[in-house]
């Protein structure tokens, strides 16, 4: 197979929603915002569904406009119910990222004292400099979680059937935890 | 008028049988002892004419068992009425006569029931009409009856009655409802004597008949004229129109419907629409049509251009996302540099791998290794070729922009000359409709002209009725106008009948009278009683039985003289059993018979008479043409006439 051809397969491969700097950066951005410092984000598998709404503002605006009531466009239940799969689909891959993130000391995973099987994780504040987080790079991802704190309070804390029911049961999509 | 003659008398049956020399005109004697058979012989002429003879019933008393028993038994009469000869057979025990004419080969044999039934012709009816004599019906209380030849025979026929004092040979009994009352006799004898009162017989039958049918008729004019009254009451008719003023009604009214037709008519053409008119509305709406559909094609296509730049906005949404999130991937690499070619794909953690091979140890072309990971080059390369894809679908948006733009204009010129046409349509379906609509006055017309049918049809209806009432009336009228005829018919005959009764009875009374004085040496006068015609001796104060005899027989005679002398209905013929039985001595016997002689023997008649041996006058010998005694019976035999 001619060089270029290899590379343009590869470019195509490329998902970037499953990249796993992109992931990264999401779950970095998200220990940094929503726990405050010193203490734990519990249960990883929120922060696959979490991520999601990170990078993605229309998600925080359907959210927005279903507070208290379900969903009433089909389109935007449609994309709400598409993050969750999408969640649960990278949860698996979180768990390693993370994993591999605590290896290097950049966070800290501790097995969950509210599931078992999952991990709680906080930010090693010291392992990574604050001019990474406060890059207008990530101008949209800050003002995203920020948002979604607001819209879903204690976001970090809260059990994975909780969090999944406020964000998705409640508003009309069905969602279950596996 | 008509006469009877009897030429030969047959009796023919399988034991019995008797055939009688043919006899001529005038007098013809049987003569024989008792109990030989001179009255059998009568009874067979009487039976043969359709009278009924209890002797030959076989549930009489008296049967005469010699005929009621033998079988295949008949009578067979030869007759000359008015003077041509028929063949009359009846057999015993049946009630039906086969007539054949002699003269006549060509003429079928008809049979005529004795009794009458229905409508059908009797015997009688023939034979009385043969003889010119008319039917008549004579009416008694609710019943009429036809009078027939058998009332007539009662006298004609001299039979041996069991009652010395009457004239009449009495009634047959039972064989109709022929009652013998004085209204019957009275009958027999004038319609016997008088052409004129035959007529007047009919004549009243004829009134009676139609004075029944101008009471049918005026009923059934007043039924109807009743019903007339109340339909049309019930049609709000109150007053009685007869039918010529209903139809000038109808005249007019038909005249009224004519106009308003014509009117109608006239005002509908004043708004038909024209060809041109409808051609234009049609016009019109083909074009509107043709303008929706465009709108409609053009609205279809603006939604799909919406719905792809829709599509289109969100592929360029994602690739935006993407192109920001791997320029974030770059700088999280850069500054972090988490992962490599060399980073394991199960922990993530550093591999130290030989080039050339992979982390598991297998040779592999470095070139073509899948591996997870991306360098920062690869990471740049493939952001262009995302900002290149951006470029391409910015143009794209662009078209369906410039699309949209298109499209959008032509459905705002397209939706206007929609409006447009839609107005233009209206507009034309409004002038159409303006001269197509009716306007109240043609409402009116209409209204005025289902009024005046319908009047019509109630006159129509009325004067249907009106039309049979009046035919009902005029059948009325006619029947009067009969019954008025009738009534000055029977009024003129019997004004003629009285005068002709009066002269006959004169007649008779001068006869008879005149034989009487001959026969009875004490008799002075013999005249009719005009209301029985029964005859009065000495004013009624002769009682001596031996008149018995001439009485009745003289009786007879005088009208059958009076019928060869006098253009009267009496045919001629008398049949005379043994008149002496009711007590007489020879020589008055004799006397009687001499009276024969009165009328002139040239004449047509004939008198077929019986009597004892011996009883006749010795000028009269030759006369006799059967002798009967004891040993020589009126039946033979087959079986005896066979050994002979």
């Amino acid at each position: 197979m001619p060089e270029n051809k290899v590379e343009d397969l590869r470019r195509l491969n490329h998902l970037v929603g499953e990249d796993f700097y992109f992931l990264s950066y999401s779950i970095l951005l998200a220990l940094r915002i929503f726990p405050p410092r010193g203490s734990m984000f519990r249960d990883h598998r929120k922060l696959a569904h979490v991520i999601q709404f990170v990078s993605d503002s229309r998600l925080l605006s359907i959210l927005d406009r279903s507070q208290n009531k379900e969903v009433e466009n089909a389109v935007d239940r449609e994309l709400l119910f598409a993050a969750f799969s999408k969640g649960e689909s990278l949860k698996r891959e979180i768990y390693k990222l993370l994993l591999s993130m605590d290896q290097r000391s950049l966070i800290t995973a501790t097995p969950s004292t509210a599931n078992r099987g999952s991990v709680d994780v906080a930010l090693n504040y010291d392992s990574i400099s604050a001019d990474f987080f406060n890059n207008e790079l990530f101008d949209l991802e800050r003002k995203n979680a920020k948002s979604l704190r607001g819209l879903v309070p204690r976001i970090s804390t809260l059990t994975m059937e909780t969090f999944v029911d406020r964000v998705y049961v409640n508003r009309g999509v069905r969602a279950w935890v596996l | 008028m008509g006469t009877l003659a009897i030429r030969q008398v047959q009796y023919l049956g399988d034991n019995y049988r008797f055939i009688s020399p043919k006899f001529d005109q005038g007098l013809s004697v049987i003569e024989g002892p008792n109990g030989s058979g001179k009255s059998t012989f009568f009874n067979l002429i009487y039976f043969g004419l359709g009278g009924r003879v209890p002797e030959f019933d076989s549930n009489s008393n008296n049967a005469h068992k010699e005929i009621v028993g033998d079988t295949n038994n008949l009578v067979s009469l030869t007759i000359y009425v008015n003077q041509k000869p028929y063949s009359v057979v009846r057999r015993i025990g049946n009630n039906s006569i086969a007539v054949k004419s002699i003269a006549d080969e060509s003429e079928l044999v008809k049979t005529y029931p004795v009794f009458r039934r229905g409508d059908q012709l009797t015997f009688s009816d023939w034979l009385l009409e043969k003889l010119d004599i008319p039917v008549v019906d004579i009416t008694q209380g609710s019943r009429t009856f036809k009078l027939s030849f058998s009332d007539l025979s009662r006298l004609i026929f001299h039979n041996q009655s069991p009652d010395p004092h009457g004239i009449f040979k009495p009634a047959d009994l039972s064989s109709n409802f022929v009652s013998d009352s004085l209204e019957v006799r009275r009958a027999i004898f004038q319609i016997l004597v008088g052409k004129t009162l035959s007529s007047l017989y009919v004549a009243m039958a004829e009134l009676k008949k139609a004075e029944r049918d101008w009471e049918a008729a005026k009923l059934v004019v007043k039924e109807y004229s009743d019903i007339v009254t109340h339909m049309s009451r019930e049609n709000g008719i109150q007053d009685v129109v007869n039918s010529v003023h209903l139809r000038a009604k109808l005249a007019e009214l038909n005249e009224q419907v004519f106009k308003l037709t014509a009117e109608r008519a006239a005002l509908l053409s004043e708004g038909i629409r024209s060809s041109e008119v409808v051609a234009g509305v049609e016009v019109s709406k083909r074009e509107f049509e043709i303008a929706l559909q465009r709108r409609s094609s053009l609205d279809t296509r603006l939604s799909e251009l919406y719905s792809e730049r829709a599509r289109l906005g969100e592929v360029l949404s994602v690739l935006r996302d993407d192109i920001s999130r791997i320029e974030k991937i770059i700088f999280t690499h850069e500054q972090l540099k988490l992962f490599s070619a060399d980073t394991c794909p199960y922990c993530l953690g550093t591999v130290e791998r030989p080039a050339g091979k992979c982390v598991c140890g297998s040779l592999i072309d470095e070139q073509q290794y899948q591996r997870f990971f991306y360098s920062a080059n690869e990471y740049l390369e493939i952001l262009s070729s995302k900002t290149k894809s951006l470029q391409t679908l910015s143009q794209a948006g662009e078209d369906i922009r410039i699309d949209i733009e298109d499209v959008a204009r032509e459905l705002t010129a397209v939706t206007d000359n929609v409006q447009r046409l839609r107005g233009k349509f209206v507009d034309a379906a409004d002038q159409a409709s303006e001269a197509w609509s009716p306007g109240e006055h043609l409402e009116q017309v209409q209204d005025t002209l289902i009024d005046v049918r319908d009047q019509i049809g109630e006159l129509e209806q009325a004067l249907k009725l009106e039309e049979k009432l009046a035919a009902y009336q005029r059948k009325l009228n006619s029947a009067q106008t009969v019954v008025e005829a009738a009534r000055s018919k029977v009024a003129s005959l019997d004004a003629a009948a009285r005068q002709e009764l009066t002269g006959r009875i004169q007649d008779f009374d001068t006869s008879y009278a005149a034989m009487m004085q001959a026969v009875l040496e004490d008799c002075r006068d013999a005249h009719l009683d005009t209301d029985t015609y029964l005859p009065v001796i000495n004013n009624g104060e002769y009682r001596e039985a031996s008149a018995d005899v001439p009485k009745r027989f003289l009786y007879y005679l005088t009208l059958l003289k009076l019928g060869v002398e006098k253009s009267i209905p009496f045919p001629c013929l008398l049949l005379v059993d043994t008149p002496e039985t009711a007590g007489i001595d020879r020589e008055n016997l004799i006397k009687n018979f001499r009276q024969i002689e009165r009328i002139p023997a040239s004449e047509n008649f004939q008198i077929l008479l019986s009597t004892g041996v011996g009883k006749l006058p010795v000028e009269y010998k030759d006369r006799v043409v059967i002798r009967l005694s004891n040993d020589r019976k009126l039946l033979k035999e087959n079986s005896l006439d066979s050994q002979l």
